[in-house]
């Protein structure tokens, strides 16, 4: 199912973060997307086993072997945003900015920070390559990972009925958030904003006569 | 006549010129109150946004703009950057762009 809005905000939040996380904690400028699609995904499996309801990421086994076209999606844009870059993704002052003035929502939410982050210190210190061989090997179903067919689901966001714990965020913050990740509002944002820098402006007479 | 001195972006006028009379209107008496004071009822905004101000129209629709006093006093500029800054008086607005709802807001929440 597509996500909505205010989804796709939440999850490029926490897309940032853990690009964050990987840079501050652990050193990592350059985080490359195959990492990327391993540690979300054992953020948002961690977070359906704990029955917390944050990501709405859904992933599927391919060749190395986790993916969510979501993941893919939201990393391209936030390259094309501005907040991520390079082929391997590094993190700029714009998502810097974005974190800092969204901290609160992890603060509010301890539980699934903690569980965010317990993942993540765990998994991005790891190589890529030794990653992806470590998931290949993780059990599933009687199966492991590697076993199964490509495109087979591995996770679904959870849902709202079955979580324990649903991610704490005003309404207010998640318009200011879907406003600054909207890659519509963005594009006539930055151009007004150029106009604006350049000393381009009308007059009260001009713009109304 | 406010205290403050109305200007705007192209990008603005361009998109007000795309709106409804009656909504043009209302952008226009709301435009008229921030002349008066266009700290009330508004508030700076986040991100990559910082060092502007946004005022809400209704529920979903928004307008974007940059008071020069504020900019200059609260150390705004390293975010706005303006080439014109020394000649724009401090009662300036710059009115930059107007948010639509269906821009950001999704059907549903969860």
């Amino acid at each position: 199912m597509a996500r909505t809005i205010q989804e796709k905000a939440i999850d490029r939040l926490f897309t940032l973060y853990v690009i964050d996380r990987c840079r501050a904690k652990h050193g990592i400028t350059d985080v490359s997307e195959t990492k990327m699609h391993k540690l979300l995904f054992y953020a948002q499996k961690k977070l359906i086993e704990c029955r917390c309801k944050a990501m709405s990421y859904s992933f599927i086994k391919l060749l190395y072997p986790t993916f969510s076209n979501e993941l893919r999606t939201d990393l391209n844009e936030l390259a094309e945003l501005g907040f991520l870059h390079g082929q391997y993704f590094r993190e700029q002052e714009k998502a810097r900015m974005i974190l800092e003035d969204f901290q609160h929502i992890f603060a509010t939410n301890p539980e699934i920070k903690y569980l965010v982050d317990e993942e993540v210190d765990k998994y991005a210190p790891v190589e890529t390559n030794v990653l992806v061989s470590r998931t290949k090997h993780l059990p599933w179903r009687n199966k492991i990972i590697d076993n199964l067919k490509n495109g087979t689901p591995l996770l679904y966001p959870l849902k709202l009925a079955k979580s324990r714990c649903v991610l704490n965020i005003s309404n207010e913050d998640l318009e200011d958030l879907a406003i600054c990740l909207s890659p519509e509002i963005s594009a006539g944002m930055e151009q007004a904003f150029d106009e604006m820098r350049r000393g381009k402006r009308l007059t009260h007479e001009e713009v109304f006569g | 006549m406010g205290k403050y001195v109305d200007t705007y972006t192209p990008s603005f006028d361009k998109l007000l010129s795309q709106q409804r009379p009656e909504f043009v209107a209302q952008i226009k008496a709301k435009i008229a109150n921030l002349t008066q004071d266009p700290y009330h009822n508004t508030k700076l905004m986040k991100g990559q946004y910082r060092g502007k101000r946004e005022a809400r129209l209704n529920d979903t629709d928004r307008l974007v703009f940059v008071i020069c006093e504020e900019c200059r006093h609260e150390g705004f500029r390293k975010y706005n950057q303006c080439s014109d800054c020394r000649d724009a008086p401090e009662n300036t607005l710059v009115i930059a762009y107007l948010i639509l709802g269906h821009d950001y807001k999704g059907s549903t929440r969860w």
